[in-house]
């Protein structure tokens, strides 16, 4: 191990280690400061976008439980133009839906659940919009559209994906499909504990079954 | 080697490594090096911890709020029961507070400020107040931090019920489709074949009940039962041991002269020189200088008010001027209290430190404090030292009680004799027995059955059952759950064989009518060929209340008749009749035609419904694609 003599050396020693990678080093701490201020600066703007939009959330749910509907209507779409990179503009555009679906815009509603399905990430909650989208296209006849969103295994929805499938069967008249699509959803709805009446009731009006 | 790091270090790969030192920093900040560590787990969901105090901490809670809520179970069942739904409502919480997170719900710290300033409890006379709010939370041991974090995650959980539940429709097709179908009518015509005459006409075998009563032996079983030992203590019983003389009672009037008058009330002001809980002793002597001062500043003609208006609001120890009003003994801090009481009307007192800060009081009226005379109020007082003695001797008793039981725990006799008390016994009673006295007791019952008194043959501890009365008992006697002899049965067996085969024939004959009926005989003809009584209704709907709902169940689903015929159908009724069933006509509404009262009336109704459905699908969906493991041998 070299023993520099002198401080002179020393000094020397470090003056020509400064000249050779003080570029550097100066760029390195530069970078990794710029890098630190950078996230932070970009992650406090995120937050504070998300809790912008959350207020307004608030504003949007206070709206639509006091059934002020322009209000409601207003703030939602504000909501999904001003901040549609938060979960908020998810919820406001279900929101939306129903709104249309109450005002007896059913296209307008499918258009909303179709923004949601598009901006949302989340597995469980796509389960939920599918299902919606489903419904309001079953409500202006469009079978096939509707039919086509309720495949796959859809886990804790399996009752409400079969009451679905069973109403569109019935209204397309296939009775016998209809029936197998009812009798599961009333086995998903008894395990889990629920009421079963409706179940009972459009499984009953089918008939009796054929004999095989 | 210092030279070899030397060299490495140098030049661009310095830079290098500064930079990816740094950035997990930025990312993470220093906590990520130290975790948390050191708590029991008690499950975990998707890999984050529920720890064992949660858990423990949720039974509790749940026990407390559901105790009304669990009875007619066994204790054993009982706990599992609690333990099962407090992990389910912990796991929960938890995937909520993960689905939240992952859906990148923030609530900001002015949201939470709104939150908690508007709840009740912590609402003084004039709008939130923050000391209220710090002493409530305190006293459910929770801190500051903690309490707006359990806030905020509330908050989130609930802008996510928001977003699913309120957003919840019944679609104009969906409300229809149920109004139509609810709305369809029937043309019906029924005959009920009545099982009760058939039952007379039944003979039973003697090897048919013995067959019965042996395999179907679980219908005819007496509970377990046992014979108790007890011992009843009350306090009246021993109320009237109690003798009252005069000096007795001169005595309690005095020791207790509070109870029997107005309670003395003060008019009282303070300065609080406010201290954050756990301050540095640097922090609390500077504000023991800052209270000194404001002594001195009062001392020289300043009021309190003034000092408080006129703080300085740079400086970090804050001074709040409060006026309590009148106020009784107890309210105040302690420390804060025992001064304000002992101060005469007028003065100030020096700072008094308590764990809010330093308190500077002054009273400025007394009033009440007068106490009614002895004369009086006598005989108040030979109520209450009557009450007051039993009471004493009460507690002395039972303790004496519980200490022979414990030490004799073979006999109740030892202290059944000590203490002069009676001795009872029982009759053989079942766990669930009801009864006025003290063995209708719930947990009587439960102390009976226990392993240590049934099994091992102990003396109970003592039970108590409220606070003046108390049990200590054994058993005498255990008879296990048993199959009654048949003997005393068999009129029961006789009764439910000829139930059943009266139910068997009667539906075997209805089956035959029904059968005849699709073979193509009319009405008439089966009506007087098996006896039957037509009974028509034209129109019907399917919640029609003046006939039997199974029949119109079964009306319902027997489908379409074709024009000028009918289907037929059959069913048990509950009673062990049979009514064959005849749809002769079917209406359902014309889409169009629908009453738009009815469709709004099961649109509520689906509305009503679909909200609870979203929210429940949602919760199982998380939970059945969630990660969970339950550490059962833990939590056990």
């Amino acid at each position: 191990m070299d023993v520099y003599r002198t401080e002179e050396e020393q000094l020397e020693a470090l003056r020509g280690w400064w000249k050779e990678n003080g570029q550097s080093a100066v760029l390195g701490v530069v970078i990794g400061l710029a890098a630190v201020f950078g996230w932070r600066a970009w992650q406090s703007h995120e937050l504070n976008r998300g809790e912008a939009a959350s207020a307004l959330y608030q504003e949007l749910a206070i709206a639509v439980r006091n059934s002020e509907t322009d209000k409601a209507d207003k703030t939602a779409a504000d909501l999904q133009r001003r901040f549609s990179d938060t979960p908020y503009a998810i919820f406001a555009a279900l929101i939306h839906a129903r709104l249309a679906v109450d005002a007896g815009d059913p296209g307008a509603a499918a258009g909303h659940l179709r923004t949601a399905l598009a901006k949302n990430r989340d597995p469980v909650l796509k389960r939920e919009i599918r299902l919606r989208l489903a419904r309001v296209l079953e409500s202006q006849d469009m079978h096939d559209e509707a039919f086509a969103l309720l495949d796959g295994a859809p886990g804790a929805y399996e009752a409400d994906y079969g009451e679905l499938r069973g109403d569109i069967e019935a209204a397309r008249g296939r009775i016998e499909a209809a029936r197998a699509a009812y009798e599961n959803a009333l086995k998903q709805t008894r395990a889990s504990g629920s009421a079963t009446d409706v179940l009972e009731v459009k499984l009953a009006v089918l008939g009796p079954k054929p004999p095989a | 080697m210092l030279q070899n790091i030397r060299d490495l270090v140098s030049g661009w790969l310095a830079a290098v490594i500064f930079v990816l030192l740094i950035v997990p920093f930025a990312f993470w900040g220093i906590n990520y090096y130290f975790g948390t560590g050191g708590e029991v787990v008690a499950a975990e969901v998707n890999g984050s911890p529920i720890t064992l105090r949660d858990y423990q901490q949720s039974v509790q809670d749940l026990r407390q709020r559901l105790r009304d809520l669990v009875t007619g179970m066994s204790p054993a069942e009982q706990d599992q029961f609690l333990k099962k739904r407090a992990l389910e409502v912990l796991i929960h919480r938890e995937l909520l507070n993960q689905a939240d997170a992952e859906l990148g719900l923030r609530i900001s710290d002015a949201q939470v400020r709104g939150t908690i300033e508007s709840v009740p409890y912590f609402q003084g006379d004039a709008g939130f107040d923050p000391n209220l709010y710090q002493s409530n939370i305190r006293a459910v041991g929770l801190s500051a931090a903690g309490f707006e974090a359990q806030v905020r995650k509330d908050m989130m959980a609930e802008q996510l019920q928001t977003g699913l539940i309120e957003s919840a429709f019944v679609t104009d097709a969906e409300a229809r489709r149920l109004a139509g179908i609810r709305g369809q009518r029937r043309d019906i015509r029924y005959a009920v074949l009545s099982a009760d005459a058939l039952k007379e006409n039944i003979a039973v075998a003697e090897e048919d009940v013995q067959k019965y009563y042996e395999t179907r032996g679980d219908e005819f079983m007496d509970p377990e039962r046992v014979r108790l030992a007890y011992i009843e203590l009350s306090a009246e019983a021993v109320a009237g041991e109690v003798t009252a003389t005069d000096d007795d009672l001169r005595g309690y009037y005095e020791d207790n002269h509070a109870n029997y008058g107005l309670a003395e009330q003060r008019e009282i002001r303070q300065l609080l020189v406010t201290l954050p809980e756990k301050a540095p002793p640097a922090q609390v002597g500077k504000a023991k200088k800052r209270a000194e001062a404001i002594v001195g500043e009062l001392n020289g003609g300043k009021s309190m008010q003034e000092i408080a208006t006129g703080q300085d609001l740079e400086s970090d120890t804050g001074v709040e001027y409060s006026e309590f009003g009148f106020l009784t003994r107890g309210v105040l801090e302690p420390e804060v209290d025992e001064v304000a009481f002992a101060l005469k009307e007028g003065e100030r007192s020096n700072p008094i430190q308590s764990k809010f800060g330093l308190h500077i009081v002054q009273v400025t009226r007394l009033k009440g404090g007068e106490t009614g005379a002895f004369e009086d109020v006598r005989e108040q007082v030979d109520r209450d030292y009557r009450r007051a003695e039993a009471e004493k001797r009460f507690f002395d008793r039972a303790d004496r009680l519980a200490t022979l039981a414990f030490e004799n725990p073979d006999s109740l006799d030892t202290a059944a004799e000590d203490l002069g008390l009676t001795l009872r016994e029982s009759e053989l009673i079942s766990r669930d027995y009801v009864g006025t006295d003290a063995l209708g007791n719930p947990r009587v019952m439960e102390a009976a059955f226990s392993d240590d008194v049934l099994r091992e043959g102990n003396n109970s501890e003592l039970i108590e059952l409220d606070n003046t009365h108390a049990v200590v008992l054994r058993v005498l006697e255990h008879v296990r759950q048993q199959k009654k002899p048949l003997d005393q049965v068999r009129e029961q067996a006789v009764t439910r064989i000829k139930i059943e085969r009266a139910r068997d024939q009667i539906r075997a004959r209805g089956e035959a009518v029904r059968a005849r009926l699709k073979g193509g005989a009319v009405f008439g003809d089966v009506a007087s060929e098996f006896g039957l009584e037509w009974i028509e209704a034209s129109g019907v709907r399917m919640d029609d209340p003046n006939i039997n709902r199974a029949i119109l169940r079964e009306a319902f689903s027997l489908g379409t008749p074709a024009s000028g015929s009918a289907v037929f159908g059959g069913v048990s009724l509950g009673t062990g009749d049979f009514a064959v069933v005849a749809v002769t006509g079917r209406h359902d509404p014309k889409p169009d035609a629908l009453d738009d009262r009815d469709v709004k009336a099961v649109r509520d109704e689906l509305r009503q419904n679909t909200g609870t459905r979203v929210w429940r699908n949602y919760i199982d969906e998380l939970r059945r694609t969630a990660d969970v493991v339950v550490f059962e041998e833990r939590i056990q």
